[in-house]
């Protein structure tokens, strides 16, 4: 039976304006065609943001039956999968962020910061009974190795992903990869950073684009969740450290240096930046980069894997993180709400801003500004709690302390051994 | 002494200011059973005094038969050009470059089976690191010819505390090596081969190949063409052959039965003509055939060819799937495995590098390691320098132990120094 709850927030109570789908897909394109046509970042925008259903359920644990009736059942709420994938290619931007060398710990990785193998193979069975008619795992993983190499480093086997529905496949989409050229996609409403991307072809060739995310904090910008993942969808060869000045590095080393601290342009077959001289701090940067990067490919469903997680950041290199285990799935079609519930359900406020936590940093010049609230004002989303229909389980009744957990942990085992050197040489 | 074997020699070179023969007594109850005494004053005192202890006197490594010996070079993160404290230089990948002698030790004992290897290097700062240095040289089956720095030796002379316990971790770390003489006499276990003369045109190519091989962490065999035997491909599935020269008729011969069985054969451009079929698989410097039940990856390119691009393409094209070792959170790392005559012992041998950078040491090594191991064993039991051997059974409290799979077992492994080895039980 489908449980429908409109008490929405752990930070906000009161009045609920949820929005139909026709709706919200009405504003969403208004919202768009208003900022292409300005020109600028639409906070002008008369329309409010739009919404989405966003359905949260609780799983405990990683076993393939929990995980299949609890993501089934979500789907239903949020109106079926067939409705999504059916006849469709459905490209799925997994998190696997960082070396498939590190863990936190002794733990496998998708007990921690990358998505579960189990959460991933779970989704693809159901979208391939929904009727998908392809499915590509994505990653723009370090370097140009195959995707599934990295899995295999990570202690997965991409058989069992492969297996779980017919016509999978994978691509490692830092590169141009197994496409003859990039794609190019545009920022609907302009840009914050960028005016338009060059991608790798897998995110242009897809009838439907999920973000598969992890319910994480972040050291840059709060959280990752499904926006924030898709940072990871720029190729390095453009966007690296490492990339060519005039073309692309089809071998592409190194992190992306060119969107983090705006230190060089993208190669030269990318449009510039709007900016040049805008700020250089990541905390700016950042959040900006991914609100142009989901504008310029929007995500038609997000799933977070929350049934366990890390708290502290998005990898175990972060200072003072601790694993979780929140026991949730979280899955919408709009991502600025879908993450807002994401952040709510860690105990963060949404609403919150530069400077205020997770924003804060020690050093004030580096705070970061709320990617959210950068997508509501470019008309992407909303992230007021407010106005965002939850549907399943309750926030209040299953929200995690993120910070909590992590003084817990630390009370329990102490602080991790700190490494002697840097992170970066190990 | 005149009774000890060459390959039983454990050398030290006598450091020049130590001028009286009493200071022999720092050897005594250590395994060093040979002195290197160089310069053109012989030392009568204390040549007369050695001899008396049992101990061989050299002065030159020329006058041992069944010595080869390598020039080698001081183990550790290769410090920065630019000389920060901080900084170490990094390799292609952006990971930091290491130094170290295992891979020539390998290499040379291939090219000359019968001689044992010593590794002559001398360190040019106080605080590098002696039993890095010793378990570089001896995880390989080398010797070091233990040499000692002028501040360290004259400290050691005077019997001051702290050289003396260097002195003490130095000498436990030979003894831990002469307890475990067996080892090197165990086959290394591998996934790829490298067949090469190792000498010629493409002597420099193939050499660096194996070194860069070695810092994969890929377990590798080395496959001189002068030493081929029907054995040499025995267990692998893989084989590399470096040189643009085609082996001989019936090296080729068997490598062509090697694919056909199953195996993947990579080569340089040189072999165009291979026979077989275009394979459905593509990568952008590597072409590929179908032979039999294997196949064979052929460089598209008849320039001059990386090793670095080869080495980890290697990698690659044989795929992680095969990997024998897993390894996470070790840092720079060199992991051999290899396996008793019985077949129902094994051994890993970790040697951590990340400790020794930049010529100072890091407060401690690595943390949290997990390592992987394919096959089916049951008991494993920790050893290193300084610590009881620690049997690993089920993970306690904080995860240390064993985790027991089908075809493999992972290992969690307690905070480790700069060697570690894990003895594996079926």
């Amino acid at each position: 039976m489908m449980q429908r709850t409109k008490d929405l927030s752990v930070y906000a109570g009161g009045h609920v304006n949820t929005h139909s789908r026709r709706e919200v897909m009405k504003t969403m394109g208004y919202a768009a065609i208003a900022a292409g046509v300005c020109g600028k970042v639409p906070s002008l925008l008369a329309s409010p943001a739009p919404t989405a259903p966003v359905a949260i359920g609780t799983c405990k644990t990683y076993n393939s039956a929990e995980l299949l009736s609890t993501l089934d059942k979500m789907f239903d709420q949020l109106g079926g999968l067939k409705r999504i994938v059916n006849g469709k290619t459905v490209a799925i931007k997994i998190n696997c962020t960082g070396e498939a060398t590190w863990r936190l710990g002794f733990l496998p990785l998708g007990d921690t910061h990358y998505t579960s193998p189990e959460v991933i193979t779970a989704a693809v069975h159901l979208m391939g009974k929904a009727g998908a008619k392809r499915i590509r795992i994505l990653e723009s993983s370090f370097s140009s190795v195959p995707l599934e190499e990295l899995l295999l480093q990570a202690n997965w086997d991409p058989r069992q992903i492969a297996s779980a529905a017919s016509n999978v496949d994978f691509e490692n989409t830092n590169f141009l990869g197994k496409g003859k050229k990039y794609s190019r996609l545009v920022v609907p409403f302009g840009g914050y950073l960028y005016p338009a991307f060059e991608l790798n072809h897998s995110y242009s060739d897809c009838d439907v684009f999920v973000s598969m995310a992890k319910l994480k904090e972040h050291e840059t910008t709060g959280f990752t969740l499904s926006m924030k993942n898709c940072f990871g969808i720029s190729p390095c060869s453009i966007y690296g450290s490492s990339a060519g000045i005039d073309e692309p590095d089809e071998n592409p080393r190194g992190g992306r240096g060119v969107l983090h601290s705006g230190n060089r342009q993208p190669s030269k077959i990318a449009p510039a930046e709007l900016n040049p001289t805008s700020p250089r701090q990541d905390g700016y940067r950042v959040p900006r980069a991914v609100v142009d990067l989901v504008a310029a490919r929007p995500i038609d469903l997000q799933i977070i894997d929350g049934v366990k997680s890390m708290s502290g950041g998005e990898g175990p290199w972060a200072p003072g993180v601790a694993a979780v285990q929140p026991g949730l799935l979280v899955a919408g079609t709009n991502p600025v709400a879908t993450d807002a519930v994401g952040v709510a359900l860690m105990c963060l406020d949404p609403m919150a801003d530069r400077g205020t936590h997770p924003f804060e940093t020690c050093d004030k010049s580096r705070a970061c500004d709320n990617m959210l609230r950068l997508a509501e004002q470019a008309g992407l989303g909303t992230r007021d709690l407010n106005r965002i229909e939850v549907i399943g389980a309750r926030i209040k009744d299953v929200a995690v302390n993120y910070a909590a957990q992590r003084t817990a942990s630390l009370m329990r085992y102490g602080p991790l051994p700190t490494r002697g050197i840097s992170p970066a040489l190990m | 002494m005149s009774g000890i074997m060459s390959s039983e020699l454990i050398p030290m070179r006598w450091p020049s200011q130590w001028r009286d023969s009493s200071t022999l007594q720092r050897l005594s109850n250590t395994p060093i059973n040979c002195l290197l005494i160089e310069g053109p004053d012989p030392l009568r005192s204390v040549v007369e005094q050695a001899q008396k202890n049992g101990i061989r006197v050299i002065h030159g490594t020329s006058e041992l038969s069944g010595i080869t010996v390598v020039q080698g070079e001081w183990p550790g993160i290769r410090l920065s050009r630019s000389g920060g404290r901080n900084t170490a230089s990094s390799g292609p990948t952006g990971l930091p470059w290491v130094n170290s002698n295992g891979w020539e030790i390998r290499l040379v004992a291939a090219l000359n089976p019968k001689s044992t290897i010593w590794v002559d290097v001398t360190p040019k700062d106080p605080s590098v690191s002696y039993q890095l240095c010793v378990a570089d040289v001896a995880a390989c089956g080398g010797n070091w010819i233990i040499s000692l720095d002028d501040q360290l030796a004259a400290g050691i002379e005077r019997g001051d505390a702290e050289p003396m316990e260097t002195w003490k971790g130095l000498v436990e770390s030979v003894e831990f090596f002469a307890t475990h003489n067996d080892w090197p006499s165990y086959g290394g276990s591998a996934v790829v081969g490298v067949l090469s003369s190792f000498s010629g045109e493409d002597k420099a190519l193939s050499w660096e190949v194996v070194k860069l091989l070695n810092r994969t962490t890929e377990q590798y065999r080395i496959i001189p063409n002068g030493s081929f035997s029907a054995n040499s491909l025995s267990g692998l599935q893989a084989v590399l052959c470096p040189e643009s020269d085609l082996p001989g008729g019936g090296i080729r011969k068997q490598l062509l039965d090697f694919v056909q069985n199953g195996g993947l054969l990579i080569t340089r451009s040189a072999w165009h003509g291979i026979p077989g079929t275009p394979a459905d698989w593509d990568h952008p410097r590597y072409a590929g055939r179908v032979l039999g039940k294997g196949s064979v990856a052929v460089a598209k390119s008849k320039d001059a060819a990386d090793p670095y691009m080869m080495a980890n393409d290697a990698v690659v094209l044989v795929s992680h799937r095969f990997d024998l070792l897993r390894l996470w959170n070790t840092g720079s790392v060199s992991a051999y495995l290899s396996e008793a005559p019985d077949g129902k012992r094994a051994v890993v041998q970790m040697v951590f590098y990340a400790r020794e950078m930049n010529g100072a040491m890091a407060a401690h090594g690595p943390v949290n390691v997990s390592v992987r191991v394919a096959g089916r064993y049951r008991t494993a039991r920790l050893l290193t320098f300084d610590k009881q051997p620690l049997a690993l059974g089920q993970p306690d409290d904080h995860g240390i132990g064993m985790v027991i799979d089908e075809d493999s077992v992972e290992l969690h492994l307690p905070p480790l120094s700069c060697y570690a080895a894990v003895e594996l039980g079926v």
